[in-house]
């Protein structure tokens, strides 16, 4: 699917995406994160596109799929919010070999948040411009820029806590 | 570049504001092996995603080369269908002008259409001629049976 195809069939779902992820999330910060990820998502896979008879349902399902996830991660996270952070210290990470620093920024970027996982490897990766990760999406540039700062922090500040957690062993 | 420079452009590039640019010259500079204490901990992301991209070329490169052998390859098939066909086409075509154009004329062979067609109107005609005495042969006999 070209670019031109997939922002006039797919953008226009934007609306639709959001007001179900409102339903399902309560929460409008999160709900814009959800429709960016599925708009993400779907360009991702736009060469497949065009043989999927309904897009719109399909979105529809990505949409719902990721408000699932978030739900999930919401009730582990208040449950048991510090537990999960030493659990995933603890594995995968500590099986690495301790110089393998560039295996472990990959494995830091595989467990990022969706958005900011797809974002991130946009960007830094594939070498995407802003302003066109913002027209996939239909954010604004600011948006997508706070969340491209958001990963590269994230990962960074994970890679300094599993560098000193392992100097300290 | 110097360093206070490239502290800025790190600075920038945590918060999502480096361009495309800024972040090639970023990944280069972070190839190093050594860069100042307080940047040690940015090295291997940056050395991460270079040669992510490394990857990401490599990956394109060997599908152009297969393109390219096909082409190669089909190039040569084409030149053969070509041969074969002017070859069959040849071949057929001498075939046949020989089978319409070829006949044995009191023992010897000739090829000139135009003698071959009078040379067979002859025969018929002689043919007919012949018929004719037998049919009158008949006749006359069978009058002479009736009398």
């Amino acid at each position: 699917m070209q670019s031109e195809r997939f922002k006039s069939t797919i953008i226009p779902l934007r609306q639709t995406l959001f007001r179900a992820a409102m339903k399902w999330l309560q929460q409008e910060e999160e709900a814009e994160d959800v429709v960016q990820e599925t708009m993400l998502r779907l360009w991702n896979i736009r060469e497949q596109l065009p043989a999927i008879s309904n897009p719109a349902a399909f979105a529809m399902q990505i949409t719902k799929n990721s408000c699932i996830d978030r739900l999930r991660s919401r009730r582990e996270n208040t449950e048991a919010d510090d537990f999960h952070l030493g659990a995933e210290n603890e594995t995968p990470y500590s099986e690495m070999e301790k110089n393998d620093t560039v295996g472990l920024v990959k494995q830091i970027i595989e467990h990022l948040p969706e958005l900011q996982k797809i974002i991130i490897r946009m960007r830094d990766i594939e070498g995407y411009e802003l302003q066109e990760i913002a027209e996939i999406t239909g954010a604004q540039v600011s948006a997508v820029t706070v969340n491209l700062s958001r990963a590269r922090k994230k990962v960074r500040e994970q890679f300094t806590k599993m560098m000193n957690y392992k100097n300290d062993e | 570049m110097n360093e206070s420079k490239t502290g800025r452009l790190i600075e920038k590039y945590f918060e999502g504001l480096t361009t495309l640019e800024e972040e090639q010259y970023l990944r280069e500079y972070f190839q190093k092996d050594t860069v100042p204490a307080e940047w040690e901990m940015d090295k291997a992301m940056f050395q991460f995603f270079a040669s992510e991209r490394e990857a990401g070329k490599a990956k394109v490169l060997p599908k152009k080369t297969t393109r390219k052998i096909y082409l190669r390859w089909a190039s040569v098939a084409a030149a053969a269908c070509l041969l074969l066909y002017t070859g069959v086409k040849f071949t057929l075509d001498n075939y046949q002008t020989q089978e319409i154009s070829c006949a044995y004329i009191d023992g010897k062979t000739c090829t000139n259409p135009e003698l071959i067609q009078l040379e067979a109107l002859k025969t018929l005609e002689s043919l007919s001629q012949n018929n004719k005495t037998v049919f009158a042969a008949q006749a006359e006999a069978l009058d002479a049976f009736f009398e």
